[in-house]
């Protein structure tokens, strides 16, 4: 049985033979011209046995020229790119963004400033507790009546502004040691005068116990 | 319309990774060589802008390219004529009382054996009619029956039964007919 490679040497043979033969492969003007069907019929079948014997040149002659790319092929990946890049950067934003809120909740706060408020009429000098306004605060205002009720209120009221402001108010536990705890953070304490008002409520009575005046420079 | 040098330069950004590809498939080069061949193309392109008509940019560009990949293959088989025999350096001191191992090759029998089997092959093939021959030798080549019919711009049907008239001859001549596998049949 004749095989494959025997074929094939044979042939390559008579490849180079024909080559030794016949010349020079045909230029690129001839080839140009042999597509296009602009050669009389005698040259034409000169340069098909030209190709034939150098097939390096027939192949790529052979092989398709890529299509020309549309105008979505063009520019869509660069409209992919922007649309990718603009992405990125808000992910990256966001992504920085709540990391920073992460940082803010899991971080220990460890620059709280605990202050003991003794009210107003018992510090002596008659003069505003000055709060820094750069620092968290634990406020502790304490009261000195004795007569307990079942609910205590805090207030904290802007009186810089006219008419005064609550700014903020809440339910606080009273202490064993007779004070409550308040956390003022920094941001929330603008320049300004302000009352830290406690209140003892029963039912629907409600009585003012102490004021504290605050000043934020 | 003459184009400019920065709508060239646009059309090199656009289409030069589409010529890459295009040079290594149709050429076998590599990815190096056929960045050269893109190079060499846009040069040319630039050269040529007096013979472009601008309305078929794409078609002006595949009749450069085209060109400039014939003209590659051209110079590189002029060049491996012009190599020649390369004489052996018979005083080269290396080579003083150096014995290379033989290579393994078949013996004399074998040998001849494989030297006639050739020769009655290469005659049967010679001896086909040249259309028949044409199609024949490029499909042992292993072209595709398509690939076959660009080259010699005849229909894949003329191509498919001019290899089944060849085969036939040669069965008739040699007792067999080639087959390749994986070729189309």
């Amino acid at each position: 049985m004749i095989t494959k490679s025997e074929w094939q040497s044979a042939n390559r043979q008579l490849m180079a033979d024909r080559r030794e033969q016949l010349g020079d492969p045909p230029t690129a003007e001839e080839l140009q011209d042999y597509m296009d069907g602009k050669l009389p019929a005698e040259e034409e079948e000169r340069i098909r046995e030209l190709l034939v014997c150098y097939p390096d040149l027939a192949r790529s002659l052979a092989e398709p020229f890529p299509t020309q790319p549309g105008f979505f092929e063009l520019y869509l990946p660069s409209i992919y790119r922007t649309v990718a890049v603009a992405a990125a950067a808000v992910a990256l934003v966001f992504g920085f963004m709540l990391w920073r809120n992460q940082q803010e909740v899991t971080d220990p706060r460890v620059s709280w400033k605990a202050v003991t408020l003794m009210p107003d009429g018992a510090r002596g000098i008659e003069q505003p507790i000055v709060l820094e306004p750069e620092t968290d605060y634990l406020l502790a205002p304490a009261i000195l009546d004795q007569q307990r009720f079942p609910e205590y209120r805090v207030e904290l009221v802007n009186v810089t502004t006219q008419p005064h402001r609550l700014v903020w108010s809440g339910t606080r536990e009273r202490r064993d040691d007779d004070t409550f705890v308040v956390d003022v953070q920094r941001d929330f304490l603008r320049r300004g005068r302000y009352q830290l008002l406690v209140y003892g409520v029963e039912g629907s009575r409600r009585e003012r116990l102490a004021s504290y005046s605050i000043r934020v420079p | 319309m003459r184009l400019r040098e920065e709508q060239i330069a646009a059309i090199y950004r656009r289409y030069r990774r589409r010529l890459n590809s295009f040079f290594m498939r149709a050429f076998r080069v590599s990815e190096q060589d056929a960045e050269e061949l893109t190079q060499d193309t846009f040069v040319r392109f630039l050269q040529a802008l007096d013979e472009y008509r601008g309305d078929a940019e794409w078609a002006f560009l595949e009749k450069v390219a085209r060109s400039v990949g014939y003209n590659r293959v051209r110079s590189a088989h002029a060049k491996k004529r012009g190599e020649g025999i390369k004489p052996v350096e018979i005083d080269d001191p290396g080579l003083i009382g150096v014995e290379p191992a033989a290579p393994h090759e078949p013996d004399f029998v074998e040998r001849q054996h494989q030297a006639q089997q050739r020769q009655r092959l290469y005659a049967a093939i010679d001896g086909l009619p040249p259309g028949q021959r044409q199609c024949l030798q490029l499909w042992l080549d292993e072209f595709k029956y398509d690939e076959i019919a660009v080259t010699l711009r005849i229909s894949q049907d003329a191509v498919k039964s001019r290899i089944r008239d060849a085969k036939r001859l040669l069965r008739e001549r040699l007792g067999e007919e080639p087959t390749i596998p994986g070729g189309d049949e």
